[in-house]
């Protein structure tokens, strides 16, 4: 018997059966996880003589099925050994595969109620975060799918039906971003051959089903199974601050402790994350503007002379932004053309072309040897006043960042679209609860 | 002498059983010499995650992953190898011996040793270091009289063989080359750094510069870049007698103090405070409770990938760090943030760590 005979099995006998209230799954169906296990052992026992895990040697292979863990920590170890992009591949695989020995045994413990459910989920996550599940995404996948059957019985937590938004007061500037409502694909282009400069689009994305859907936090909860999918939450001010920090939590944990409420651990914010690789159904909520498949002109702006190149990319890069009022993202810039897309609350944006960096005042090399020459050591935050829509903390070592005048602005309002042209410094304070897409092309 | 272990014995690297051991016992492993029970003067030259190989008067013997046994060889210095064992170590001609390596499992090393050059006019290498990202440093050996040591460095151990083996060419010459004042006595590596300790009792550190495990600054005009060996002047003017490295966490034993700095790993939660607190160019300076008035004197250390062992001069083996598989053999809590003595050792005389473990030699008296 497959485990889809199995699942069907099991779906049948939740129709007819009506009368009970009980979890999904009773004893007749705990042998679809025997079956799911068996699958996924036999996999682990079979590599390809090709395959790069061999490389780790022997000693972590003959270990993987009786100790995984233990496989793990090393994998792990190793992983940050190198600087993440010079990571040789083998350790990746092992970690992705002694999580696969883990989620098996896991499987086939399963402890009462549903605290194993976690668990496999969280093992799960932690080897996508880490590996990019090069090798076991099509087996992890199908582990989480199998899941959803038994997490739909799932008590929904006492939340807002809806996230509470209260839209800022309009902004008041002699500084503007051009905004327009949605161009043609040609005038698009032509946009950035001629001027390459930010553009704020109305209404672009008024059709996406997120606009509505990703409203509910109990709507997110259901597309994370239940909201256990692990997500990196940034804790602390800024990255620029020394007390920040990453850490893995629980959708539903983040939600409840940062988006929801006030926590006491200070502001944590979940950006920059490729929540689309990771939650494939999320995908279909949204879509990716056109603007990111015309091609960006050649020229390299200054801030980005000088830089490591980066590689072409194939294809647009996602990533989502979701946080509390008060998220900010230092000032700096990216090698990437970026269309920002506003899904959920207000969001305040400050841009700088990429000229006269001195006046930027951009961070060195600092004593772990990482280079943050792309983001400026001015510390700024959004506040109304008479001298204008920022507060610069620091403006005594940085004179020539306040006498700047050539800024733009704007708060962006859902539907809006901003374009972000490569190399312009950026800065982004969430203005009530918000959540974002970006899309990185070049 | 006995000689005890504890730590994890996930491939029967300790004893035979299936656990690992959490409290010291004595380490009694089955040999095919034919030396009893009673020659117990074991060294031990080289521990790993996944193998203990020791050295004994007649026998060199590799315990735990893919077990071997050979005679032991006349002398041997500098060991090194990575998690599935002992690679090779150097003998007091300077001349490098690499286990055996079957063409398609590499990972599988068995003996006979080989000379990698049996060429008279090979390189001459004073101490050796492989670290785990796989970086190679070796230093040359040097005239009793030379003031000026040479240190190169290797991006991996096939870099470093393809030159050993034809050093004249120029296109297989090492990627870097340090000339330091001083005689070297030890080399270390550990995760992504090395370590130098010269007769003098200067320390340079050199590599990867996460984690503070050079500890010294690498920015400022006066400050010598990570990726080359700078002095630790938080050690200067003392003079530091054994440096122990593991991990990315360091230890320097001088005067009898005892000083540790860098951290515990990264990829684990738990970790050891007052080296998160320090700064740049500072060290910790190690105070564990004493009996009595005077303040304790630390005579070894050793450092293995998340713990640290050190013996004081009264024979009491103090330890602090992971605890995950028993290598602080203190029992079932997994870490300890703070030195703690292991209780039952007693007259210690020195320690060693593998990664993942701890062996002290103590008076059998």
């Amino acid at each position: 018997m497959s485990v889809q005979d199995c699942v069907r099995v099991a779906k049948r006998q939740r129709i007819t059966d009506t009368t009970s209230q009980q979890p999904v799954l009773d004893a007749g169906t705990q042998s679809i996880w025997a079956v799911l296990a068996n699958e996924l052992q036999a996999v682990l026992n079979d590599w390809d003589p090709e395959d790069s895990i061999r490389l780790c040697g022997d000693a972590p292979l003959a270990l993987l099925s009786s100790r995984p863990l233990q496989v793990m920590a090393l994998a792990k170890e190793r992983v940050n050994t190198w600087e993440y992009r010079r990571v040789p591949r083998c350790w990746l695989r092992l970690f992705e595969d002694a999580s696969l020995a883990h989620v098996i045994s896991l499987l086939n413990i399963r402890d009462d109620g549903n605290k194993w459910v976690d668990e496999v989920v969280k093992v799960i996550d932690n080897a996508i975060i880490m590996t990019g599940a090069s090798c076991r995404s099509a087996l992890f996948t199908k582990t989480l799918l199998q899941l959803e059957h038994v997490v739909e019985a799932d008590a929904s937590p006492e939340w807002h039906e809806a996230f509470v938004i209260v839209s800022p007061a309009s902004l008041e500037t002699g500084n503007f971003i051009s905004s327009c409502g949605p161009p043609t694909l040609t005038s698009f282009q032509a946009h950035i051959d001629e001027h390459t400069t930010p553009l704020l689009i109305h209404r672009a994305i008024e059709h996406w089903p997120a606009m509505k859907s990703w409203l509910r936090p109990s709507y997110l909860l259901k597309r994370s199974l239940g909201g256990r999918r692990l997500v990196p939450v940034e804790i602390g001010e800024t990255y620029t601050h020394s007390e920040w920090r990453q850490q893995l939590m629980t959708l539903r944990e983040y939600m409840k402790e940062f988006v929801l409420s006030r926590s006491s651990h200070g502001i944590g914010y979940m950006g920059q994350h490729d929540l689309f690789r990771q939650i494939p159904a999320l995908k279909d909520d949204i879509s990716v503007p056109d603007y990111c498949f015309t091609s960006p002109p050649n020229h390299r702006p200054a801030t980005l002379q000088g830089q490591p190149p980066v590689a072409e990319l194939d294809e647009p890069s996602l990533n989502a932004w979701l946080g509390p009022k008060g998220t900010k993202s230092p000032l700096h810039h990216d090698p990437y053309h970026n269309i920002f897309c506003q899904v959920v609350g207000y969001k305040y944006v400050r841009l700088y072309p990429p000229v006269d960096s001195r006046s930027m005042y951009a961070h060195g090399i600092d004593e772990k040897g990482i280079n943050m020459a792309n983001t400026s050591a001015v510390d700024v935050k959004f506040l109304r006043s008479d001298k204008g829509t920022i507060f610069v903390v620091n403006s005594e070592d940085a004179p020539l960042f306040c006498a700047r005048e050539d800024f733009q602005e704007a708060i962006l309002a859902p539907g809006d679209s901003l374009y972000i042209p490569a190399g312009w410094w950026h800065y982004f304070e969430s203005l009530t609860t918000s959540f974002s897409v970006s899309f990185w092309w070049n | 002498m006995k000689l005890l272990a504890a730590g994890s014995n996930s491939h029967q690297q300790l004893n035979g059983s299936d656990d690992d051991v959490r409290s010291f016992e004595v380490f009694t492993p089955e040999s095919e010499s034919e030396s009893g029970p009673g020659n117990l003067d074991i060294g031990l030259l080289y521990a790993s995650w996944s193998t203990t190989t020791i050295l004994n008067a007649t026998q060199l013997i590799n315990l735990g992953h893919r077990p071997w046994s050979t005679k032991s060889p006349p002398t041997t210095r500098s060991p090194f190898g990575d998690h599935n064992g002992l690679v090779g170590y150097l003998d007091n001609e300077g001349r490098i011996w690499c286990l055996h390596a079957e063409p398609r499992n590499p990972s599988a090393r068995r003996p006979p040793l080989t000379l990698l050059n049996d060429d008279p006019d090979a390189p001459k290498i004073g101490y050796f270091a492989l670290a785990n990202n796989g970086k190679v440093a070796l230093s040359f050996e040097q005239a009793p009289n030379g003031r000026l040591a040479h240190v190169v460095e290797f991006a991996s151990l096939d870099a470093f063989k393809r030159w050993y083996l034809d050093p004249s060419d120029p296109a297989k010459a090492p990627e870097a080359h340090h000339m330091l004042p001083g005689q070297p006595v030890q080399l270390l590596a550990n995760a992504a750094t090395f370590l130098l300790l010269m007769a003098g009792g200067e320390v340079y550190s050199w590599g990867d510069p996460r984690y503070r495990t050079l500890g010294r600054s690498i920015v400022g005009e006066e400050a010598a870049p990570a990726n080359k060996p700078g002095l630790i002047n938080a050690l200067g003017g003392m003079k530091v007698s054994k440096i122990a490295y593991g991990g990315w966490l360091c230890a320097a034993l001088c005067d009898q103090a005892l000083y540790i700095w860098g951290a515990t790993l990264p990829s684990k939660d738990n970790e050891i405070k007052v080296l998160t607190e320090l700064g740049p160019d500072e060290l910790e300076l190690v105070d564990v409770p004493s009996v009595g008035v005077e303040s304790v004197d630390f005579i070894d250390v050793s450092v293995g990938d998340n713990h640290i062992a050190a013996v004081t001069a009264n024979g009491r083996l103090f330890v602090i760090g992971d605890n995950t598989y028993g290598q602080l053999g203190i029992g079932e809590q997994v870490f300890s943030d703070d030195w703690v003595e292991v209780p039952w050792v007693e007259s210690a005389l020195r320690v060693q760590c593998g990664p993942q473990s701890t062996f002290v030699w103590v008076n059998a008296d």
